[in-house]
């Protein structure tokens, strides 16, 4: 199964948002989005999310369009982490991840569960008890990824919720800028949660501005500018200097991480 | 955060709520002592209707507490509804139209209808004012609804923005009928302003009931998605919830039992705005026990309010929206003062 875009194109008033993007994210694999401000990342995201209708082109999950999918269907296989939350009321931490399990039917002690070993994952569970309101925004941000990964949770002991026919993997997880504002530590964790979902059958795709994290951690990597796509592949073959000097317009040194082996980009 | 834990609050109001009620049918000119009105419902229930007693509490006293309690939690839960699908906790129903709309459309009647036949006709034991209010009240609202809503879905912005318009527009054609209103009109236009429940009957008590149960049924289904509207409307979206679908039905739903409440008891102010925030300080905004709370907490203020209306100046009385907008306003007061100084709403 794979989230496929095929065509799309978007334009907003007179300025065009995207132009005949086409991708593919498979599932169990890592799609990092990279590219200058107002290439189009967040839009691509937001269009492959199906929040936002393209004026062509279309979207897939699987087989089916994904405005096809029935929502509670939907929300069980694709979350999307947007780069800003708005929430202004006083929610305890347990209570916003809780909000994950909206289109769940598990019942509440298994919806507890996947709470805390969500927080758990993202390091969180000391401030479970918290309001939402007070956090940092480093915090709020790594609650919010919590919510996300509670909304697509699936692990043995949800056999029973699963349709025939559907694999226990086949999930996909969209992320805007989700390190933009997490310390060394976290963008470190985000980077083990990221693999550790891929390798579950998770297709991850996010935009990310740090070209040696996404080095790191992506199997694929779409290079944007000019609301269409520039470049896309492994790592290795995208990050070159001829393209990021043709995409961002600085000019780099490329080197070998000396204990990875993968591309470190020193500008 | 939350003070309370949320069964203890609801409790606790469950328990407060006979107990008002019973105050407030003691209450008034006539005074009927605890024994003397047990003994009185008793017989109420038992088909009895002859005594003083009996003709006070069954046909005046009991409609009026029981209306003030579903008024009250309509107002509230209807409070409750626009906070959460403004995704503002300042925000409550005068803001998409409806009491505006329903004023105008009263003080319509008075002018146009005084001193005709008409006046004195009822149905469902509405006046035709009260009429008046709930068309006008309903229609300003459809109208702000279709201002903002586009192919692309409804924009909450935008209903705000056009809120106010539409307020505007009913406020101008308001102080235009005043205008041309004589005293005695004017001083039911003002009257009539100011919410008071001294026209309570049972037509009026089961029309209010309607609206009432009407509310807490979808509320009820509804908790869940207004709890993920306060994400943000395309979280809402990507948690499987049908947000245009959400949205109409809780605009149309407010609308209605606003409108409901406008007809049978005027505009009572502050009760949609006030309860649920103290409601969600004491208990958090989850939406589940928010509903609820502010529900018996709205019912409870409005009987207590009118007890005190009916209570103070006696053997005259004061509308009730006049006591609510005393308490009203003072705690808005001290909420804006509280969120400047932490920072903006």
């Amino acid at each position: 199964m794979a989230l496929a875009a095929q065509q799309l194109q978007l334009h907003i008033d007179e300025v065009t948002l995207l132009r005949d993007v086409s991708l593919s994210v498979p599932a169990g694999e890592v799609t990092a989005i990279l590219g200058p401000n107002g290439a189009g990342k967040t839009s691509l995201l937001r269009v492959m999310s199906g929040a936002l209708k393209p004026d062509r082109g279309t979207v897939h999950m699987g087989e089916q369009p994904l405005a096809e999918w029935d929502s509670r269907a939907r929300a069980t296989t694709l979350a999307m982490l947007p780069q800003h939350s708005t929430l202004n009321f006083p929610f305890t931490v347990e209570e916003v991840v809780m909000l994950g399990r909206t289109p769940h039917r598990t019942g509440a002690s298994r919806d507890r569960e996947v709470v805390r070993r969500a927080l758990d994952s993202v390091d969180l569970l000391n401030l479970a008890r918290r309001s939402y309101m007070h956090l940092s925004g480093g915090e709020k941000q790594r609650v919010q990824l919590a919510r996300v990964l509670t909304q697509i949770w699936r692990d043995d002991a949800d056999s029973g919720e699963r349709d025939a026919g559907q694999s226990r993997g086949e999930r996909f997880l969209l992320l805007d800028e989700p390190t933009a504002s997490f310390d060394l530590a976290h963008q470190a964790m985000t980077n083990v949660i990221v693999r550790r979902l891929a390798q579950e059958g998770v297709g991850v795709l996010m935009v990310l501005h740090d070209l040696n994290l996404a080095a790191r951690c992506a199997d694929q990597i779409v290079l944007m500018a000019d609301a269409t796509i520039q470049a896309s592949g492994d790592p290795a073959s995208v990050l070159t200097p001829d393209t990021i000097r043709r995409v961002f317009g600085v000019d780099v040194i490329l080197a070998t991480h000396p204990a990875t082996g993968a591309p470190l980009v020193v500008a | 955060m939350r003070l309370i834990a949320p069964t203890t609050l609801l409790l606790a109001l469950g328990f407060f709520l006979p107990l008002i009620a019973f105050l407030g049918l003691m209450l008034g000119p006539v005074h009927i002592s605890p024994a003397q009105l047990l003994a009185t419902l008793g017989s109420l229930l038992q088909g009895g209707e002859g005594a003083r007693d009996e003709l006070i509490i069954g046909s005046i006293r009991l409609p009026r507490v029981i209306l003030g309690g579903l008024v009250g939690a309509a107002l509230a839960v209807c409070g409750t509804a626009m906070q959460g699908l403004f995704r503002n906790p300042l925000a409550d129903p005068s803001l998409i139209g409806v009491s505006s709309g329903a004023s105008a459309g009263a003080s319509l009647v008075i002018v146009l209808g005084a001193g005709s036949l008409l006046q004195s006709t009822q149905w469902a034991g509405l006046s035709l004012v009260a009429l008046g209010a709930f068309v006008g009240g309903f229609f300003a609202v459809l109208l702000v609804y279709r201002l903002a809503t586009s192919s692309s879905g409804t924009s909450v912005a935008t209903m705000l923005l056009a809120g106010i318009a539409i307020s505007a527009l009913a406020g101008a054609l308001n102080s235009l009928f005043s205008y041309v209103a004589d005293d005695e009109m004017l001083r039911r236009i003002s009257l009539w302003q100011m919410g008071s429940l001294d026209a309570a009957n049972w037509p009026r008590v089961w029309l209010a009931a309607l609206a009432c149960a009407l509310l807490l049924l979808i509320m009820r289904r509804d908790a869940a998605a207004l709890n993920a509207f306060l994400l943000g409307e395309s979280e809402a979206w990507h948690l499987g919830i049908n947000v245009e679908a959400v949205k109409r039905r809780l605009i149309l739903l407010t609308a209605f039992a606003i409108g409901v409440c406008v007809a049978v008891s005027g505009t009572i102010a502050f009760v949609g705005l006030v309860v649920p925030h103290i409601v969600r300080l004491l208990i958090g905004p989850d939406h589940r026990y928010l509903v609820p709370g502010a529900a018996i907490a709205g019912a409870i203020l409005l009987i207590a309010a009118d007890g005190v209306a009916r209570f103070v100046i006696a053997p005259a009385e004061l509308p009730a929206g006049i006591l609510t907008a005393l308490l009203g306003a003072p705690f808005f007061f001290a909420l804006l003062l509280r969120s400047r100084t932490m920072g903006g709403p």
